[in-house]
């Protein structure tokens, strides 16, 4: 962990009393819903505090200049979707998941920041949350450096093709 | 009989009933229709969704379909799901819409083709997995409904079923109550409001219910006439899920005298009280114990349940 992340933990929790752990990896065989905790908890304080956005939105600036690790990028990614930037924190998202490509919570959070926008972006969320583990091997096997939007439509497009996906696979995993 | 079952307007909205077989939504459905509403959710069987969608289309409605729900019992998928035990109220499998005709698609619907956009997803059981909604998106879905501010500050204080009754709260909260603001039988088709209030006297509740209640009325007077005949009835709340609704009088907030008792709940399994409340003819309220009366004689006692889930706050209530 480089010594501005550590500045930058301290200043996060001055301002919002929370404690900005170094993000950990949730890889689907551990079969646990969500390894990040920090979006639910910086949800609500922002809700309670509605403030502390303005102040975050400021220091996020001076943070990225300082720190590109996958645990800023992704708190980042949070301030932005809850300021409903989606946009932004699309971006911020996409470089999660090329920084830890098997860490699922990177790809759900990417999955919602396009889940708000247009309907093309809204397909292609689904499309994550409807086929994670698929996504998270075909994006490494491919070997894909940049996560964008026409990468995650060729990974469906070729899941689909192979009638690998949710839709043609669903009855397995439906009890009636 | 079910007073307090199904209503089919004269004209206005009919079509929504007749196509889905229930009046579940209506209020709602017409507050969009109307403009009060800026964004609803509904959940249409996938064979009806192509007369749904045209439905909506006739009363200048935008709708978007986000998935399919086919609904599980909860001892089903307990041990093979990650994430299943957090699941409470909505317990279903997500599709991919068109996939399955016997599934449910949830769909958002409204005035304004770009708020389609900020419906919310619900947490739903995909490949062995919960994927459960942003807590951002759940915390902020009120305001895209169009509910009060205070009335989103205050659930988001006071929903917790294992601590609260939400209703009992708001009760609390209230000086009077307003019959605008009576949500006990929004899931039995009638009230004026589709969100939870801070208080039965919260202003901005009764300014949105009462420009609704005008729209309506202009549309489909009998539904009005109907629905104020109920929501003014004496209730008996226990909490969100037991409420009883009386044909008879208050004497005072902790007495009552009745003939007739409806449990006013969809889930009948929940309904533990008629037996004892159809014997008597008056109640009296005494904290969480309940006396019930023959007319002078005391046939029956209920013991309000406080601990675990859903406490049981009682208190009797008639709006005006």
């Amino acid at each position: 962990m480089t010594q501005n992340l550590v500045l930058i933990q301290k200043e996060f929790e001055k301002w919002t009393l929370l404690p900005l752990i170094k993000r950990k990896t949730n890889k689907l065989e551990d079969k646990i819903y969500r390894e990040d905790r920090l979006f639910i908890y910086l949800s609500n304080k922002i809700f309670d505090y509605p403030r502390l956005l303005i102040v975050l939105k400021k220091r996020i600036k001076i943070w990225l200049k300082l720190d590109n690790s996958e645990t800023l990028l992704a708190l980042v990614g949070y301030i932005y979707y809850i300021d409903n930037n989606f946009l932004k924190a699309e971006n911020y998202f996409s470089k999660c998941v090329e920084k830890v490509p098997m860490n699922l919570d990177n790809w759900v959070d990417l999955a919602f920041s396009l889940y708000h926008q247009g309907f093309r972006k809204n397909k292609v969320a689904k499309n994550i949350l409807f086929n994670l583990g698929l996504f998270i091997k075909k994006f490494k096997t491919l070997n894909c450096k940049k996560c964008n939007l026409s990468v995650l439509e060729k990974i469906y497009k070729d899941l689909k093709s192979k009638r690998k996906d949710y839709a043609h696979n669903w009855r397995k995993y439906v009890t009636d | 009989m079910r007073e307090f079952g199904p209503f089919y307007p004269k004209s206005f909205c009919r079509d929504f009933i007749e196509l889905k077989g229930n009046s579940l939504q209506l209020v709602m459905y017409m507050a969009t229709v109307l403009g009060f509403k800026p964004l609803m959710d509904d959940w249409v069987e996938e064979r009806q969704l192509k007369a749904f969608t045209k439905l909506c289309r006739n009363y200048g409605l935008h709708l978007k379909v986000d998935c399919s729900f086919k609904s599980v019992k909860k001892e089903v998928i307990e041990d093979e799901v990650v994430g299943g035990e957090g699941l409470t109220s909505t317990v279903c499998y997500g599709l991919p819409k068109g996939v399955d005709a016997k599934a449910r698609a949830h769909v958002f619907i409204s005035k304004d083709k770009n708020l389609l956009k900020r419906g919310m997803w619900y947490s739903l059981i995909i490949r062995n997995r919960v994927v459960w909604s942003p807590r951002h998106d759940i915390l902020n879905y009120g305001f895209t409904l169009g509910y009060p501010g205070c009335c989103i500050k205050f659930f988001r204080k006071y929903n917790d079923w294992c601590t609260y009754s939400y209703l009992y709260q708001a009760y609390k909260n209230s000086k009077r109550y307003s019959y605008l603001c009576n949500p006990l039988l929004k899931d039995d088709y009638y009230s004026y409001i589709y969100h939870m209030p801070c208080s039965f006297d919260c202003k901005e509740t009764i300014k949105q219910a009462g420009k609704l209640r005008q729209g309506i009325i202009k549309m489909a007077p009998e539904f009005v006439k109907a629905m104020d005949i109920r929501i003014k009835s004496p209730f008996l709340v226990f909490y969100e899920k037991k409420i009883y609704a009386f044909k008879g009088r208050l004497v005072n907030n902790k007495e009552l005298i009745y003939s007739k008792v409806h449990f006013v709940n969809a889930e009948e399994e929940r309904n533990s009280y008629m037996q004892k409340l159809v014997k008597g003819n008056r109640l009296k309220l005494d904290g969480g114990r309940i006396d019930i009366y023959n007319n002078n004689d005391k046939v029956e006692i209920i013991d309000a349940s406080v601990g675990g889930f859903a406490p049981e706050f009682p208190f009797l209530i008639k709006f005006s």
